[in-house]
């Protein structure tokens, strides 16, 4: 701490300062200590001992004095005692000390907000000097509130008022008129810092920023039984149910880096997407889920995404990795290109999914199409294939064509012969009654008498092993977890060791994406989807189509299929007359590169927050390929809101 | 932006998507056309019955059948023995990368194919006496002599991309070159010895952002390195006598220091060699066109004039470049329709034999 302390050139200075003052204080100890000519942080630790030596010496002199005074209201006039002035030089930040700048008011309102302390205590309290009403000089301990209420009476009142506009009633509206937006160059940067900085108000905001400063580092450190921290945890509910995240982390910046516009506007003027979801400007889940794709860990701390985003600004191959699981197309987009395309895009993407354990991409999607507009975000799972087939499930259950879904679990029913199969929904749904595990154990139960409240894991076949204490019991799915579709798994069901073969899967992956034929026009996944979630489609034949309907409707997005070979020339090879691998698509926005418009672009095979950026003639010419094979001969390219 | 650039700009502006290239004119309407010979003589062509079908010499074989809208891939080599055929039955209900198809051969001369397994992106080799085929969930290619029962497996090692297709070249019976990538997501080319069964690493990219392609003509192997990533830009292609097959013997016949989409064909014509590059540099903006490069002096020649070109095929001896539909002739014959190809009625009726 002291290292830290040394460090800044500010409080070297004003070490000096305090030595020099304390050798006029012709202290004997301090000369003999200084004469000893020892390293400057020992002269620190002496200096520090020897200021609370004297505070204590003070204070037992005060508690000792008969007289005590219960009101400062009787008194003409109060000063701050010498030892007060230096414990707030050596207690409070020195960047906010050399705020003050011979401003009283501003002074007291630092005092008031907390920005400058007088000690290490929990209850606020000053030691001041007064002369009695025999003109005795006298010095008192007096509580913050108390001495501020007597100053305020004769000065500084307009700090009452900014009090007030600071109160549990005015603090968000007043702050949300003082914050600025964020600023586009350096130079806007430090002329609204340098204006925040100078505004009246500005004590209690950096306060705010204090509070989610010190809740955040105390929750890390383990603090949180101490007394303080729970009337601090109130303020910091307060604050983060009120404000955006922008906001937030504005508040946090400027308590931190107010007094240095460099490190301040640093989040303002990057321009890569994973500073801008740090500081608020696009959705905190995008530096999430890509930290979380590369570390394997969710819920990562403040400290460690800003780890993360400087990670993703110097190592840029490390997006390329893409899923790092196996399933979704290889190599993604390094990270600037990332960057480049989730600036535009608009997709909702607040979950996982997995193109390779689900194959038909028709699924991955429609899913994805739902989620964008139902944006409700999924935790993280084992086996994510089930997020997609939930969602698939729900789109059944709202058409009312829940007799039509087409995975089972099946078992042959003893009393009667017949074989009954049971809906379930592929992977881990764990908010599902008809979840793969939970529907396992039902039918377990009926075939084989297990209990029905048991539960099938899903297991990864490289990490199960017979041996290990968590696997010798109850009823195990061993499979392949980064390639395992229900068409098309090696899936080993286990119980208590031993291997179940009296229960089968069944399942069938044809689904129409956009009506093959008239008759079932209704059960495409596109109409129901437009029906369900009463979204009206527009086809999109151009680039022209395509700019004005996103600028039209902000939230909407443009899906379609084409030929996978035109889409990624470089990953799949023509070589037959017509052959074309249908791959469905999102466009979720266009930007310029290098002059020239370019279309993001997340298709089915791509791991959901890797989106790509093409050329628009590219999805042109795989959709007209696609067309021609189509049976209906749809142009397969649609915009929805 | 100089004259030339600014010129080339105006001209493609304004004809945007229209090549000045002749158009391939068949008989009947090109998306049912699966497979047409050099000479025009065998058409194979599908219908939405779900059948595929085979036209010379004016009869009508229905080759394979199918359920409703199956869709066909025909592969054929230039050794013009036999021809592989993928049927997939569920083409507009699973897209699928991943799915296993039906592969058929029909053989030279006859009018009957043959199942000889499931998979993707089946291949002839050898003079058309083997096939290969990758089976994406047992992540193994299989290997089938066609005229006998010998069959064998290579087990591959990709991990990280479940859409991965290894590229596939046989040296000879029991020696073949194939690319895999390793648990780290690099891709190398490796070289198997059946007789030994033995695999040695012939070539190791450092880059997981970097592609190989293997093309075989004769004794010429060529192996081209392609980056995939804005980060990876570079080019280059190598020629290896087929006699001398090691990668120290390899020299350098072409790089750029761009990407190109690249999708190598070897043995259209001797003496040549033809890709797909990426013209930025040269056209100052987003450009990509098919590419013939002379080997004797490694001077190349754009072939096409359509701005984004993807691909191109050799069709039994046509080169063809798909266009938003259309199929434009790069070198060979354009006009196929004055050859065979039955008019509807003869045909219908045909069929109904």
């Amino acid at each position: 701490m002291l290292h830290q302390f040394w460090q800044n050139p500010f409080n070297r200075k004003l070490c000096i300062i305090i030595v020099s003052a304390l050798i006029m204080c012709g202290h004997n100890s301090f000369a003999q200590t200084f004469e000893s000519k020892k390293g400057l942080i020992e002269v620190l630790q002496e200096l520090i001992e020897i200021n609370d030596s004297k505070n204590r010496n003070i204070e037992n002199k005060i508690k000792s004095q008969t007289e005590v005074i219960s009101s400062l209201e009787l008194i003409k006039d109060v000063k701050l005692n010498p030892s007060t002035i230096r414990n707030i030089l050596f207690y409070s930040d020195s960047k906010f000390t050399s705020l003050i700048n011979q401003d009283e008011c501003r002074f007291l309102m630092m005092l008031e907000t907390g920005l400058i302390k007088t000690g290490t205590g929990d209850v606020p309290t000053l030691i001041v000097d007064y002369v009695d009403e025999k003109q005795t000089p006298k010095s008192s301990i007096v509580t913050i509130k108390d001495y501020l209420d007597f100053k305020y009476k004769t000065a500084c009142t307009l700090n009452k008022d900014v009090r007030e506009l600071f109160n549990n009633e005015n603090w968000k509206k007043t702050l949300t008129a003082s914050l600025f937006k964020s600023p586009k160059n350096m130079e806007i940067c430090s002329q609204e810092l340098n204006k925040l900085v100078i505004n009246t108000y500005f004590p209690y905001i950096a306060s705010l920023g204090k509070t989610l400063v010190d809740f955040e580092m105390n929750k890390q450190n383990n603090k949180a039984l101490s007394r303080s921290f729970s009337s601090l945890k109130i303020q910091y509910k307060e604050i983060v149910d009120n404000l955006e995240l922008f906001d937030l982390n504005l508040l946090r910046n400027i308590y931190k880096n107010f007094d240095n516009a460099e490190s301040f506007c640093a989040p303002y003027i990057a321009n890569d997407v994973w500073t801008k979801s740090l500081n608020g400007e696009v959705p905190k889940y995008v530096l999430e889920k890509r930290c979380e794709l590369i570390s394997g860990k969710n819920n990562l701390s403040q400290e460690q995404l800003t780890a993360c985003v400087n990670t993703l600004n110097k190592k840029k191959d490390i997006c390329s990795k893409g899923d790092a699981k196996g399933q979704s197309l290889y190599p993604s987009p390094d990270c600037e290109k990332t960057s480049e395309a989730l600036k535009q895009s608009r997709l909702f993407t607040d979950y996982f999914d997995c193109p390779s354990n689900v194959e038909n991409l028709s699924l991955i999607n429609s899913s994805r199409v739902i989620k964008h507009f139902e944006k409700t975000p999924e935790n993280s799972s084992n086996f994510c294939s089930g997020i997609t087939f939930k969602v698939l499930y729900e789109l059944y259950e709202k058409a009312k064509q829940i007799d039509l879904w087409k995975f089972q679990i099946c078992y042959n029913d003893r009393a009667d012969n017949s074989e009954i199969c049971l809906p379930y929904i592929p992977g881990e749904v764990p908010d599902s009654p008809i979840e793969e595990g939970k529907v396992l154990a039902l039918a377990m139960s009926k075939v084989n008498g297990t209990s029905e409240k048991d539960f099938c894991r899903i297991v990864d076949k490289k990490k199960y092993n017979p041996a290990l204490l968590e696997y010798s019991t109850g009823c195990l799915i061993i499979t392949d977890t980064s390639f395992c579709s229900p068409e098309n798994c090696e899936r080993k069901i286990v119980y208590d060791k031993k291997e179940i073969t009296n229960i089968t899967y069944k399942g069938d992956l044809r689904f129409d994406y956009f009506p093959n034929n008239f008759i079932k026009e209704q059960y495409s996944l596109v109409n129901m989807i437009a029906e369900s979630t009463k979204k009206k489609g527009k086809i999109i034949r151009s680039l022209t189509d395509l700019e004005i309907y996103f600028k039209e409707f902000p939230d909407a997005i443009v899906h379609g299929v084409g030929c996978g070979e035109d889409l990624y020339p470089e990953h799949f090879r023509k070589v037959a007359l017509n052959q074309c691998n249908p791959v469905p698509f999102i466009i979720s926005g266009f930007q310029m590169e290098k002059g020239e418009k370019r279309i993001v672009f997340q298709s089915s095979i791509d791991e959901l927050h890797s989106p790509r950026m093409l050329i628009w003639n590219m999805v042109f010419n795989s959709v007209a390929n696609f067309k021609i094979l189509h049976p209906l001969n749809t142009w397969t390219l649609y915009g929805i809101k | 932006m100089g004259l030339s650039n600014l010129l080339f700009f105006i001209l493609t502006s304004l004809s945007f998507g229209k090549s000045q290239l002749p158009e391939l004119a068949t008989k009947q309407t090109i998306e049912n056309i699966r497979f047409l010979s050099r000479d025009g003589k065998y058409t194979l062509y599908q219908q939405n019955s779900g059948s595929l079908y085979l036209s010379t010499n004016y009869k009508v074989y229905e080759l394979i059948k199918g359920v409703q809208n199956s869709n066909y891939s025909v592969i054929g080599s230039m050794a013009r023995e036999n021809l592989l055929i993928e049927q997939d039955q569920s083409f507009q209900q699973n897209y699928s990368l991943i799915k296993e198809n039906k592969i058929f051969i029909l053989k030279k001369g006859e009018n009957r194919a043959i199942e000889i397994g499931s998979g993707r992106w089946a291949k002839l080799h050898l003079e058309d006496k083997w096939v290969s085929f990758l089976k994406p969930y047992e992540k193994t290619i299989t290997f089938k002599q066609i005229n006998s029962g010998l069959e064998f497996k290579i087990k591959l090692n990709y991990q990280l991309n479940p859409f991965f297709i290894p590229e596939v070249v046989m040296i000879n019976d029991n020696e073949i070159l194939y690319t895999d990538l390793n648990k780290d997501g690099h891709s190398g080319i490796i070289k198997y010895n059946r007789n030994q069964n033995k695999f040695t690493v012939f070539l190791k990219v450092p880059d997981i952002n970097r592609k190989i392609e293997l093309c075989r003509n004769k004794d010429q192997l060529f192996v081209a390195e392609y980056g995939l990533n804005h980060s990876s830009q570079k080019s280059i292609i190598y020629q290896i006598p087929m006699n001398k097959l090691d990668m120290g013997n390899a020299s350098i016949i072409y790089e750029s220091q761009l990407n190109d989409p690249g999708n190598l064909i070897c043995d259209y014509s001797e003496g040549s060699i033809y890709f797909v590059k990426n013209l930025e540099k040269e056209r100052q903006r987003t450009s990509y066109e098919v590419v013939k490069l002379q080997l004797k002096d490694k001077s190349y020649k754009i072939l096409s004039d359509v701005i984004f070109a993807s691909h191109f095929i050799n069709m039994d001896g046509n080169l063809l470049l798909p266009y938003l539909g259309v199929y434009y002739v790069l070198e060979g014959s354009s006009d196929l329709k004055k050859f065979d190809l039955l008019k509807k009625d003869n045909l219908d009726s045909e069929v109904k034999k």
